[in-house]
Formats: structure tokens, C-alpha cells, sequence
């Protein structure tokens, strides 16, 4: 893969239609042309901006906001924004004491409980509503109506009728997820293959077979799109339940902090709870979709060695049997007398 | 070997076959050659299964099994014979399809997508059969890495492996550059000679690739379609060559192309289905 990246890019900057897997058969051709278009990107571009282009910039900018904010937290008065340190001090602080983890454990079962009910709820009616024209006919108008209700009103009138119970908590989340999963689901599933279905069909593959091996695979972009957009809402939306009638979790800390004007426990808060979503993104999520997308990157990276192992169909073998081919077919046309 | 019959089959309100009647022997490859939107591919997949909306009979084994795995169709409902046949887990395959794309899964390896259509006990196969069609170092590749001929070869792969005693092959070559399609011929040949048993129903636009491939072609035509035109020949496709096949090929090219000028006059002279006088 590190190989493909250089070429990708000289490709960009020659300007050319040409794919990749054209791209890398340049590697052979004399340097001449590779200058040129080396001088060409080099004379707008100073080797600044080039040595910039090779750091990964996500630890930069974070170190960039980092400064900003004490910079800041120096002009500003202590009270509206405290620095960095201070804020940390107060993290570690309520970590020492078990606030922290308890009030973020309590805030991400309830993330928890609400993702999981809310994803399959919404992948089981999404993928009825999309095979089912008549079902999506009666159910369209409840989901259009759901999708533009707002989070804040579920979760008021839910405390009004079932009380402050967590059970109001979780559903007032459900709620306001599962039309977000729904859609997403509906659009998947109108958009599989009927090709793959009678593939199927024709080789009798087993229920289980065509769920993991068919269904699944044409899915997946969209549970995963699903997946990502629920974890940074329903995380939004806990905490705005436990603001308004819970009695634990970052939202109820956040909600105390506010009462008392602590911005630093505010802050200390709302950055350890970005931090762990971060982290289900990195440690979960990415690597989910990686997976996913594995038989399309790999191919290229196959693409490469195919070309460097002898033996395989690589492009060099394939333009000798043709030409083999050509000669065979000359012989052919002289003889007139070979099978076609 | 297989017979269907097709009493009516409505197309977009079209009566596409009426009283229609398709026989296909043991072993015997038999070409479909007609305009496109007569019908062909229909008929493939009235007989894979994947359309059962037609007033007609399917049967399969007709000689084997006297008419008894008969499959009554109708109404668009599929009531099977008095059989209650035991297709509760996967049988030795019957019938196989080489669609017009490779419809290879895209997120399998070649060698996933074999094992996908066969049980685990069959696995073994899987080697030998793709090196046998010059597969031999692509079995980890997705599809995506592969050529397009290299695809087509593994879809033909994939509808060997079951053992299947039919396989449909719908326009299979199409879109392959010359040489490759040559390639793929040979491979057709290889086959039907190490598998005698097996039939194999075959779609095409090309002409030339009727003639040196089949048994027996059968042009279709007219409205609603039927048979125009049954060709078959005494030589052995190894043993057709250039002068045979330009031969033929100008033979058939009369009754191929009468179908833009009269149709009435074209029917009359061969029966609706029945044999008709040979090349």
C-alpha cells in the first residue's frame, strides 16, 4: 500500500485520466517525464508546504487549539475560561474521587442500552420498509413526522407521562434515533443487487449463507453510516435527558457545573466523554469500516503483486498471450483450416 | 433430458411464447440465437427457477423418472409433482447459470466465492478445477484485482464446481476481446469433452460462435416468438474448421435475417417447434 501512494499521486499531478493500475506501469519509463512533472508541481509548490503535506496534522491541530485556548484563558478572566492545567487538575481531581468514572459509566450504559435498541429496532423496520411498498406507504408519514420532531420534546413529554424513570430516559433516545436508522436501512435495502438475489437462488444457498454472505456485505456501508451518525447524536441527546431528570451521569455533573458557574468541571467533563466516543470511533468503528472496505483496497494492493509475481495473470502475461494470440490468429487466417 | 413447455408467457402485456416447446438431450449443447427481446434469456430463466410466472411444464429427467418430477406451473404459482422431493439440504446440483455479467461477489475472494455455492466436503476441488482454466495463482484475489476475462472464468468455475447436469450459459462471451473469447471457447469444448453428460443451453448474438460450439441452434422469431429455423450438424465441433463454419455461417445468415423482412413467409416454411429440414 505504501508503494501505491507516491504513484498515486505523481498521477495527480501529470493531470492525466489515467487509473492507477495505469499509473504503475509508468515506473519502468524513463525518468524524463517523472522530472518534469516533478519541476512542474515543485515550481508552485515551495518544499515547505510539501514537508507540511507528509505530517499527519491531526497532533498539530490539536496542539494548535491547545495553545489558542491558554492564550486565551491568559486575556480572558479565570472564571469565564481556565486554562488547560487548571482544567486538568479538576479532571483529575473527580477521577481521584470516582465522580468521574461513575458518572460516565452511567452516562455510556445508557448510551449503550439506547444504541443497541435503537439500531436494531430501526434495521428491522428500515429493511421491512424497504421490501415493502405498502408498509413504506403507511409508515412514511410516522417517519417523516418522527425524523422533524424535536429531541427536546420527546424527552419533556416522555418525563411528563412515564415520569423521571429511566425507562422515559432511554426511550426519549430511542425515539429520536431509530427514524435516522430507518432511513439510512430503507435506502440500503431498495438498493440491493436483485442480480446477487438470483444468484442465490440458483445455487440454493442457505438462509444463513445469503445473510452473511450476500445481504450483509451490500448493507453494511449503511449500518456502518448508521452506526456513526447514532453514536454522536444518542450521545447528544443522553445528555440532555440526564440534564433535565436524572440524577447521574455527565449530563447531571454538567447540569450542577452549570448551577454553579464551574466551567471547569464543565469542560473537564464534556473532554473526558469526547475523549471515549473518540476512542469507540478509533477502536470500533474504524477498524469496522476498514473491514468493510477491504476487498476494495486490497485489490489494489493485489493488482501490484499480481504484476510483480511471474507466473500470475499479470498485465505483462496478458499482453504476451494476446500478442500470442494475434500471431495464432495470423496463423489461422494463412492455414484457414484450424477450429475457430 | 429436459423439456419445457410453455403454454402462454406474458411479458409487459406482451404474449411473448404461446404453445411453446423446448427439448434439450443428454449432453447436447444448444444454441438460442434470435433478436434481442425475443426471449432468450426468459427462456433461461424459466428453466433455472428464477421465473415461474408462465401457464406451463417444466420437466427434468424425463426419460429417468417417468414424468414424475414434473413441475406443473401456473397461475403463477409452483405446485411441484407428486414427488415430495427431498431438497431440504443441498442436493448434487442440477442446474447451473453463467449470467450475462461474471456476477461474481465483489467482496468474496475467488476462492470464497466457490466455496460459497459448494458444502465443505467438496472444497478440494476447488484447486485443481482453477488451475485447469489458468487460475492457479488467483484463488486470494477479490474480484476487483482480476480482468475481465479472468472474472468470466472464474463465473465458469463457479458453475462447474456444482456438477451441475444443465448449465445456461446467457450470452457468456460477450464483450470479451477477441482472443479471450477464443479462449473461453476452447474451454466450452474441454469441458463438454471431459463432462459427456452434461448439457449445456446456450445463448449468443454471434453467429460464427453458434456454429462452432453446438450441437443444434435454434433460431427464434416472430411474434409471439417461436422456432424460425432448427439447425444441426454430423460434425464433430472439434472438427469444424473455417471453411465449415463461413459455410454455414452464410446458410444460416439467410433464415437469421429474414426476421426484418417477412415473418409470415420465414414461419411458413418451418413448423411452430417442429424439426425442420436440416442443413
Amino acid at each position: 500500500m505504501k508503494t501505491s501512494e507516491p504513484l498515486i499521486r505523481r498521477c495527480r499531478s501529470l493531470e492525466s485520466p489515467i487509473s492507477t493500475a495505469n499509473s504503475c506501469s509508468s515506473v519502468s519509463n524513463p525518468p524524463g517525464d517523472l522530472t518534469m512533472a516533478g519541476a512542474a508541481s515543485a515550481g508552485s509548490r515551495p518544499r515547505v508546504f510539501r514537508l507540511l503535506a507528509m505530517l499527519s496534522p491531526q497532533p498539530l491541530v490539536l496542539l494548535l487549539i491547545l495553545l489558542l485556548w491558554q492564550l486565551l484563558s491568559m486575556l480572558l478572566q479565570q472564571r469565564l475560561l481556565p486554562s488547560p492545567e487548571q482544567v486538568a487538575a479538576t479532571l483529575w481531581q473527580h477521577f481521584q474521587s470516582g465522580e468521574l468514572l461513575y458518572h460516565l459509566g452511567a452516562t455510556l450504559a445508557r448510551v449503550g442500552v439506547s444504541f443497541t435498541l435503537s439500531m436494531l429496532l430501526g434495521v428491522v423496520i428500515g429493511i421491512a420498509m424497504g421490501r415493502s411498498w405498502q408498509l413504506n406507504r403507511w409508515l412514511d408519514p410516522l417517519l417523516v413526522l418522527l425524523l422533524n420532531l424535536p429531541a427536546l420534546v420527546t424527552i419533556i413529554l416522555l418525563y411528563i407521562w412515564l415520569g423521571m424513570s429511566e425507562l422515559a430516559a432511554v426511550l426519549a433516545v430511542v425515539i429520536n434515533k431509530v427514524p435516522n436508522v430507518v432511513v439510512a436501512l430503507r435506502e440500503g435495502t431498495r438498493s440491493l443487487d436483485p442480480h446477487y438475489q438470483e444468484l442465490a437462488s440458483i445455487y440454493r444457498l442457505s438462509r444463513w449463507t445469503r445473510l452473511r454472505d450476500v445481504l450483509l456485505p451490500q448493507l453494511a456501508p449503511y449500518l456502518l453510516i448508521s452506526a456513526r451518525t447514532g453514536l454522536a447524536l444518542i450521545w447528544k441527546i443522553v445528555l440532555v435527558v440526564e440534564l433535565l431528570g436524572r440524577s447521574e451521569g455527565v449530563g447531571f455533573q454538567l447540569h450542577l457545573a452549570f448551577q454553579m458557574f464551574d466551567v471547569a468541571a464543565i469542560l473537564a467533563y464534556s473532554l473526558a466523554f469526547i475523549a471515549i466516543v473518540q476512542a469507540i470511533e478509533w477502536l470500533v468503528l474504524q477498524p469496522l469500516e476498514q473491514r468493510q472496505r477491504k476487498w476494495r483496497r486490497q485489490s489494489q494492493t493485489y493488482r501490484h503483486q499480481a504484476e510483480s509475481q511471474p507466473g500470475t495473470h499479470s498485465k505483462q502475461h496478458l499482453a504476451d498471450s494476446l500478442s500470442k494470440e494475434r500471431q495464432s490468429d495470423s496463423q489461422l487466417n494463412k492455414k484457414q483450416a484450424t477450429p475457430l | 433430458m429436459i423439456r419445457l413447455q410453455v403454454d402462454q408467457k406474458v411479458v409487459a402485456q406482451r404474449l411473448l411464447f404461446y404453445s411453446f416447446e423446448l427439448e434439450l438431450q443428454k449432453g447436447e449443447l444448444l444454441c438460442l440465437l434470435g433478436p434481442s427481446g425475443c426471449g432468450k434469456t426468459t427462456l433461461l430463466n424459466m428453466i433455472a427457477g428464477l421465473d415461474n410466472n408462465f401457464d406451463g411444464l417444466l420437466q427434468q429427467d424425463v426419460s429417468a423418472a417417468d414424468d414424475q418430477n414434473g413441475v406443473e406451473v401456473g397461475e403463477g404459482a409452483m405446485t411441484v409433482g407428486k414427488q415430495p422431493s427431498k431438497q431440504q439440504d443441498r442436493q448434487p446440483q442440477a442446474i447451473s447459470y453463467m449470467f450475462q455479467q461474471p456476477r461474481l461477489l465483489p467482496w468474496r475472494t475467488v476462492r470464497q466465492n466457490l466455496q460459497l455455492v459448494i458444502d465443505a466436503d467438496r472444497y478440494h476441488r476447488i484447486e485443481p478445477l482453477l488451475a485447469s482454466m489458468g487460475l492457479a495463482g488467483s484463488a486470494e484475489l477479490y474480484p476487483s484485482a482480476l480482468s475481465v476475462g479472468m472474472e468470466r472464468r472464474v463465473a465458469l468455475a463457479r458453475s462447474l464446481i456444482v456438477d451441475p447436469q444443465l448449465i445456461l450459459m446467457d450470452e457468456p462471451f460477450v464483450s470479451l476481446d477477441p482472443p479471450t473469447a477464443t479462449e473461453m471457447r476452447q474451454q466450452v469444448r474441454r469441458i463438454r469433452q471431459q463432462r459427456p453428460d452434461t448439457s449445456i443451453l446456450f445463448v449468443t448474438h454471434d453467429l460464427r460462435e453458434a456454429i462452432s460450439l453446438a450441437d443444434r441452434i435454434l433460431i427464434l422469431g416472430g411474434d409471439p416468438t417461436r422456432v424460425l429455423h432448427q439447425w444441426h450438424s454430423e460434425v464433430l465441433p472439434e472438427q469444424r474448421d473455417h471453411h465449415y463454419v463461413a459455410a454455414q455461417e452464410r446458410l444460416l445468415l439467410d433464415h437469421y435475417q429474414r426476421r426484418d423482412c417477412d415473418w409470415s413467409e420465414a414461419a411458413a416454411d418451418v413448423g411452430r417447434g417442429a424439426a425442420v429440414p436440416v442443413v
